[in-house]
């Protein structure tokens, strides 16, 4: 049970990063769904929300690299460990394939106008 | 005047009514009073005293050169000598006294009332009577009171009675009046006969009335001062008047112009009146969106807030099942453990059973029967439970330190039980709030469409300046007020000071009356010296030719010397002076200057001499007698003792000059009988009964009586 466990780092792509940095607030503006404080929590929220939809997405392109101070991935190593064992993936890479997911899904809600906290239920 | 008839009431030694007729038929002007002491002759002298001014003295005495009156006689009381008779006063319920005098005057019947009368029960003092004084002149109405008694005096002045009501025992003092060079001679007398003192009063009244007059020229003169100063001042008052009055001009109609611009305004916004709902709505919209903007910061921030953990819901839709997995394994991992420790627990006991075993029975003591059977069984339960050991420590699962760390990393992202609900209120909150906005500024926008930005620009332009117009309006207002206060108060000054010239003409009035009363006082003083000058020569011709009268001895005394301070001397025949005249002589002299001064004063009242002969010799007395009772004459009424005068003698010597005469007696001193149509000696005295009894008319009298009877004397 002690095998070796790749770190990596967590990104995203380029269009991803956008819809993360629209759902962050900005100062003096109310009225937009932006319910994230900063882009980490926006990206924690996408990559939870690909993890517990089960919806991992492989980002193509040009990709963006979250802050790793503020983002540490071992937080999650429990709840992935099953799946690194099986996809020999690193720890950011398998977390960054589902924020990658999770921003697919926010990018259909968004579609239907649906605010993202909804995405909750 | 002559009098008629004197009544006396209660008064003195006279208990009851008493009705003294002096009226007669011819010319003759004597009238004569005879008693023993304590008869009451003094009595009915100071009756018609008492009768005419409401007062009887004591004796006057002169001391140090000054002349002092006497102290006042009470009419009741329990001290000194009372007026009312004794037993009037203890016995009679109401006490009372009084005095009624009729006399004929130029102007007619005369009739002079005075009564007292008690009024409480027993009166003790003065103040406890009533006193009623009533007076008739003529066919003049009757007079009452202090008129009454200036009546009284208008016909026999009060400073004037001792030279009518002569008191022969005070002819001593009178004559070291006129004598001594320590006293003012009879100045005060000739003063009160010329009516000086009411010159003397008239001048200090002068006095009074030219200090006030001066009093008045000096207050004017101040007056006249500060008008002077006013004047100075009012000119700089006028001119600041003149521009605060100028200045109140400016401010009206700085306040007329705002006013009238504020009536354009408020007419122009008059024209957007339609307007008026709508911009209200709006700015009441205005009110709801800001209000609903900082709602929405607040909601907002507040979704922020709580999305910071919907990671961890989401998180553990999945966590949550491996979370319950690694409880499970847990739980069996614990389980395991449990069993491997119990089987290595059975497997030591079993090995101790298998070595332990000796074959002997612990209670009998006895072989056991068996005993390798039974060891074999116990060595084939050691090898199974062996088996067991071995499977259950091969079993591959975690360690129980793994599974601790792996259930805590899972626990920190579990989310606290409401998150999720949190979260969403939270976003619906935020959600509502920005509909309600998306409302209200769609309304907005459906209002701002129907108002024109001009309008409303306009309106609010109108309101601004309405406002700031009111603002000014109010401020002018004061300015206005303050304005007009200033030129109030300037107005009051020159009011002030214009009152202070008005006021300070020069008092001509006041300096023409200090004038004319300057002058009055300086021909007072001149008329006083002149009048005395005269009067002097008057009282000295008038009482040389009394006394010439009197004495009746031409060659050697040839009149009475009256020099400038009013002192007297009697001339002799030699042209000196008598140098040591006779006690009888000074008296003469005496009496003479009285009369001198009765006659200069010119009132025609009877004259009333008690004990007229005190310090006369018979010679003198006759002649007293023979110069006063003559025809045509003053009434003149003496009131003597019989010691003095002998009541026989004198009526036969004056038959025709006495008019009536009176003796005044007790009961007791009668020894036969009284009653004028009776005078019998055939009385019979009873010593025991102390009464008299008259044998001819059988009269009865008291000797014990101390009421004094009035019997007339046949003349």
């Amino acid at each position: 049970m002690n095998e070796e466990i790749k770190k990596g780092s967590v990104g995203i792509s380029e269009r991803s990063h956008q819809l993360l940095v629209s759902l962050v607030k900005q100062d003096g503006i109310f009225t937009y769904d932006q319910p994230f404080e900063s882009i980490v929590e926006a990206f924690r929220f996408a990559f939870a929300l690909g993890y517990s939809k089960n919806n991992k997405n492989d980002k193509t392109g040009t990709h963006v690299t979250v802050a790793p101070r503020q983002f540490v991935v071992t937080e999650y190593l429990e709840l992935l460990r099953e799946e690194l064992h099986s996809s020999k993936k690193s720890l950011g890479g398998l977390i960054s394939e589902y924020a990658e997911g999770g921003c697919e899904l926010i990018f259909v809600a968004q579609t239907e106008h649906t605010p993202v906290l909804h995405l909750l239920e | 005047m002559r009098l008629t008839h004197l009544v006396l009431y209660n008064i003195g030694p006279f208990r009851g009514r008493h009705i003294i007729d002096l009226s007669h038929t011819n010319n003759s002007t004597g009238f004569a009073f005879f008693a023993e002491n304590g008869r009451g002759k003094t009595t009915v002298y100071n009756a018609m005293r008492w009768c005419l001014f409401g007062e009887v003295r004591e004796r006057a005495k002169t001391i140090a050169g000054k002349r002092i009156e006497g102290s006042l006689r009470p009419m009741v009381g329990d001290e000194g000598k009372i007026l009312m008779n004794d037993q009037a006063y203890h016995s009679d319920s109401p006490q009372e006294m009084s005095v009624v005098l009729f006399a004929e005057g130029s102007n007619g019947t005369i009739q002079v009332s005075r009564t007292v009368s008690s009024s409480s029960k027993f009166a003790r003092m003065d103040s406890e009577m009533n006193l009623q004084l009533d007076v008739t002149i003529g066919s003049e109405p009757l007079r009452t009171g202090s008129e009454g008694q200036e009546a009284i005096e208008s016909f026999f002045p009060r400073e004037l009675e001792r030279f009518f009501f002569i008191d022969g025992e005070a002819l001593e003092e009178y004559t070291e009046m006129m004598q001594s060079s320590s006293i003012d001679g009879l100045q005060t007398e000739v003063n009160a006969v010329l009516g000086i003192p009411a010159l003397v009063k008239g001048k200090d009244d002068l006095t009074t009335i030219r200090q006030t007059v001066k009093s008045k020229i000096e207050k004017s003169s101040k007056a006249l001062k500060q008008s002077s100063t006013a004047r100075d001042e009012i000119f700089s008052v006028k001119r600041e008047l003149k521009s605060k009055l100028e200045l109140v001009d400016k401010k009206q109609t700085d306040l007329k112009t705002v006013s009238d611009k504020l009536d354009t305004t408020i007419e122009q916004m008059k024209t957007h009146e339609e307007l008026a709902p709508l911009i209200e709505e709006l700015k009441t919209l205005d009110i709801q969106i800001d209000m609903k903007q900082s709602n929405l910061a607040e909601t907002a921030n507040d979704k922020v807030s709580e999305s910071k953990y919907a990671w961890q819901v989401l998180l553990w839709i999945r966590g949550e099942k491996l979370h319950s997995q690694y409880l499970e394994e847990q739980k069996k991992m614990n389980d395991r453990e449990r069993a491997i420790q119990s089987t290595e627990e059975d497997i030591e006991r079993l090995i101790k059973s298998i070595t332990d075993v000796t074959g002997i029975c612990d209670k009998c003591h006895q072989p056991l029967p068996d005993i390798e059977l039974y060891r074999d069984s116990l060595k084939k339960e050691l090898e199974r439970l062996n088996s067991v050991l071995v499977r259950l420590q091969s079993e591959d699962t975690y360690s129980t330190k793994d599974l601790t760390i792996k259930l805590g990393d899972l626990e920190k992202l579990k989310p606290q039980k409401d998150t999720k609900e949190r979260i969403l209120k939270s976003q619906s909150k935020w959600k509502k709030v920005v509909n309600d906005l998306e409302t209200l500024e769609e309304r907005k926008r459906n209002l701002n469409s129907k108002i024109t930005d001009e309008a409303k620009a306009n309106v609010a332009e109108l309101g601004e300046l309405k406002g700031r117009l009111e603002a000014t309006q109010v401020k002018r207002e004061q300015d206005l007020k303050a304005a007009r206060n200033d030129a109030q108060m300037a107005e009051m000054e020159l009011k002030r000071l214009s009152r202070l010239t008005g006021n300070a003409s020069e008092d001509k009035e006041s300096l023409e009356i200090n004038r004319i009363v300057g002058k009055l006082q300086l021909a007072i003083k001149d008329t006083i010296s002149s009048y005395q000058e005269k009067a002097r020569v008057e009282v000295e011709k008038r009482s040389s030719e009394v006394f010439k009268k009197l004495i009746n001895a031409p060659d050697v005394y040839t009149g009475i010397k009256v020099d400038k301070n009013f002192k007297t001397k009697i001339r002799n025949s030699k042209g000196g002076f008598e140098r040591s005249p006779s006690s009888g002589m000074v008296s003469m002299m005496t009496i003479s200057i009285i009369d001198a001064l009765r006659q200069v004063s010119g009132i025609d009242a009877p004259v009333f001499l008690d004990t007229p002969g005190r310090s006369l010799d018979e010679k003198h007395k006759k002649e007293l007698l023979e110069y006063f009772w003559q025809s045509e004459g003053h009434q003149f009424l003496i009131f003597a003792h019989s010691g003095e005068y002998g009541i026989e003698e004198t009526v036969k010597d004056f038959k025709g000059k006495l008019a009536k005469a009176w003796t005044l007696t007790l009961p007791s001193d009668h020894k036969s009988c009284y009653l004028p149509n009776c005078e019998s000696d055939d009385v019979l005295h009873d010593v025991y009964a102390k009464k008299n009894t008259c044998q001819a008319c059988q009269h009865e009298w008291d000797l014990t009586s101390k009421e004094t009877m009035i019997l007339e004397v046949k003349t």
